[in-house]
């Protein structure tokens, strides 16, 4: 939830000065406006600056446009539409249980601060972590080279802004042409293509890539964007080649879905480590990486035959402690598979059960042999 | 130059600490086991010393009750994975300074180093009254950088509880505590706040006793709560006269975030509990 950006609507200076204290202690950074058309224009600012509202928080009771109208407004608004809404009303201003579609939450007056956040982090949907968790589907188990053709300005930051944050590199086209040239000088995994644009469009450069791709092999997925709300477009996008379509205004749980459908299986070992987050911890250091993936290789035999051994001898404390100490350094690379086979083999040696423990400690050595095989992926990947 | 010392067995670990430290600047030796980090520490002078918890031969608790008996010995960081809260109270009680969790992340600990190594030099200590898991009680002095400190203490004491009840009170004992150490005790470190942690089945309750002589709610002309609701912003001038932290709305949003919160009469301690169901 850092610095993302949230509108707070209220004509109540202080409701304003409550709410504003409360998003700034979760660390977003709060806007405050005392009615519906300050609303409008700060959420109009926003969006043609390229840095639109994560989120909106409207009163439900205000003078002149009340909220209600307000999330009419927003919704109505192409460019606003994609803004979760909630509302605070006094108790009893809405039928109780009544879920209004414009809005994504509705909370009672005063909102509990942890109801409050709870609703902001579901409204958020597919950029909150709350949601991607509950959808692992939606979630990238690494990063995505994307090409991302569109031609209009602000569409192409809202969009960029979306894949960034899901941890893609994305490369900018802002014509068909450009499409076809970049496509031909880099590397890609995905591309995703506006179908109204300049000089060649979405559909023709669509033709152009796969009929390419019957001389030189391969096959790029690609995600339509367009405007029209068309059944028979779907269509035509599938005809030309096209493997998903995604209607604007761009809705972040959408966009992830249909990139998630249509993106190319990783490749092996991708789900073991993930890269990308394993560098962040280390500050972006690569060659650290290398170096402790190389300590970890030499280390492991070791440790696992410290946890072999303990087994043989039916020492359960010593197994605590091998175990622990093979959890601790697999934990370096946030690898979940052999980091719980650790875990599990270091509480059954902690509850004094060893019945199991060869089972286990199979478990863990295969764990570990993935892990392996993983490391020795990425470090190639890394030089 | 600050000098760092890091205990530590694994190797990888190990490794990973000593590059990122030494990659911030800082001159790091780094050691497998508690018996090699006294010797470095009998030989050299350390600004820190970074250690594990479990090792072989001395394990980190005895390293900190070691370290104590060196005149003038160097803050230590204690790095925790699934540490139990016994074992983490016995590093409070051995004065571990602060703690980190691993996996060891480079941002958070390279700002953990700085802000241990920035703390003021003189602070006293915080003394442990009761160290039993269900029932904590401690001496802390009143000082900013001991209140931050105590924060990541707590977190650590209640991780089985759900992210939103830990995001709850978290939030409300950081509230109270400043409170405590900024008005109680003027900021004194030679004044302390008492605090008391008890955990039942049902509910997680916090007692904070301050130094201070109490308090009357309509005298509190820095407090929102002081204020009707139509009245409230005056708080802000009130504040900002005073050259107050940003904030005020502490009282306020502490009776909303838990399900009990009593003052006793002259408003110098403070109860709150919260329910678990």
């Amino acid at each position: 939830l850092r610095n993302l950006r949230v509108l707070v609507v209220d004509d109540n200076a202080t409701n304003r000065r409550i709410l504003e204290e409360t998003v700034k202690a979760w660390h977003m950074k709060p806007v405050l406006v005392e009615g519906g058309e300050q609303a409008l224009a700060a959420l109009e600012r926003a969006a043609k600056g390229g840095r639109p509202f994560a989120l909106a928080l409207i009163d439900g009771q205000m003078p002149g446009m009340d909220g209600l109208t307000l999330a009419r407004r927003i919704k109505a608004s192409p460019r606003l539409a994609s803004v979760p809404l909630i509302m605070l009303t006094s108790a009893g201003a809405l039928p109780a249980g009544r879920k209004d579609p414009d809005l994504a939450a509705t909370l009672t007056k005063p909102a509990k601060h942890s109801a409050l956040l709870a609703a902001m982090v579901a409204a958020m949907g597919a950029n909150g972590r709350a949601a991607a968790s509950r959808s692992p589907r939606r979630q990238p188990a690494r990063s995505l080279r994307i090409l991302l053709a569109e031609d209009d300005a602000v569409n192409q930051t809202l969009a960029m802004r979306l894949l960034e944050k899901r941890g893609h590199k994305v490369t900018v086209a802002s014509s068909g042409r450009q499409v076809l040239d970049k496509l031909r000088a880099g590397q890609f995994d995905l591309v995703l293509m506006d179908v109204q644009m300049p000089d060649i469009d979405g559909l023709q450069a669509a033709r152009e890539i796969r009929r390419r791709e019957k001389k030189a092999g391969g096959r790029i997925p690609i995600v339509a964007l367009t405007a029209y709300a068309m059944k028979g477009d779907r269509q035509r996008c599938l005809e030309a080649g096209m493997d998903g379509y995604v209607a604007k205004p761009i809705r972040a749980a959408e966009l992830f879905e249909a990139i998630g459908h249509a993106s190319p299986a990783p490749p092996p070992g991708a789900d073991i480590v993930d890269e990308r987050s394993l560098l962040a911890r280390l500050n972006g250091d690569r060659s650290l990486l290398g170096e402790l993936i190389a300590l970890f290789q030499a280390d492991a035999p070791k440790m696992l035959d410290a946890v072999s051994q303990a087994i043989t001898a039916k020492d359960a404390p010593a197994l605590q402690v091998a175990a622990h100490k093979l959890k601790g350094s697999v934990a370096n690379f946030s690898s979940r598979g052999a980091f719980e086979a650790a875990l599990r083999m270091e509480d059954m040696a902690r509850r004094r059960e060893l019945e199991t423990a060869p089972a286990a400690a199979a478990a863990l050595e295969k764990e570990i042999g993935r892990l392996r095989r993983a490391l020795k992926d990425l470090e190639r990947r890394l030089v | 130059m600050k000098r760092i010392l890091v205990v530590e067995d694994d190797r990888t670990t190990q490794h990973l600490i000593g590059s990122i430290l030494k990659s911030a600047g800082y001159a790091v030796t780094a050691v497998n086991d508690g018996p090699a980090a006294l010797v470095e520490l009998k030989s050299q002078p350390f600004d820190l010393v970074l250690t594990d918890i479990w090792m072989p031969q001395m394990n980190g608790i005895d390293l900190l009750a070691e370290l104590r008996k060196i005149p003038h010995s160097p803050r230590a960081v204690v790095l925790t994975s699934d540490t139990t809260p016994e074992t983490l109270l016995r590093a409070i009680r051995e004065q571990a300074y602060q703690f980190l969790t691993k996996p060891v992340q480079g941002k958070e600990l390279l700002e953990l180093v700085e802000s241990t190594l920035e703390a003021p030099g003189e602070i006293p200590p915080i003394e442990v009254i009761s160290a039993k898991p269900d029932w904590v009680e401690l001496l802390v002095p009143c000082e900013m950088s001991t209140a931050e400190r105590l924060q990541g203490f707590i977190a650590r004491l209640d991780t089985d509880l759900s992210d939103e009840v830990r995001g709850a009170v978290g939030q409300v004992f950081r509230e109270m505590l400043l409170n405590a150490i900024e008005w109680g005790g003027q900021l004194d470190p030679n004044r302390k706040v008492r605090i008391a942690y008890l955990r039942a089945r049902r509910m997680v309750l916090y007692r904070i006793a301050d130094p201070g002589p109490g308090f009357k709610f309509e005298d509190l002309t820095h407090a929102a709560v002081a204020y009707s609701p139509e009245d409230r912003l005056q708080y802000v001038d009130a504040r900002l006269e005073k050259g107050l932290r940003p904030g005020g709305f502490g009282i306020l949003m502490a009776q909303a975030m838990v399900d009990e919160l009593i003052y006793n009469e002259v408003h110098n301690e403070v109860v709150f509990v919260k329910y678990l169901d």
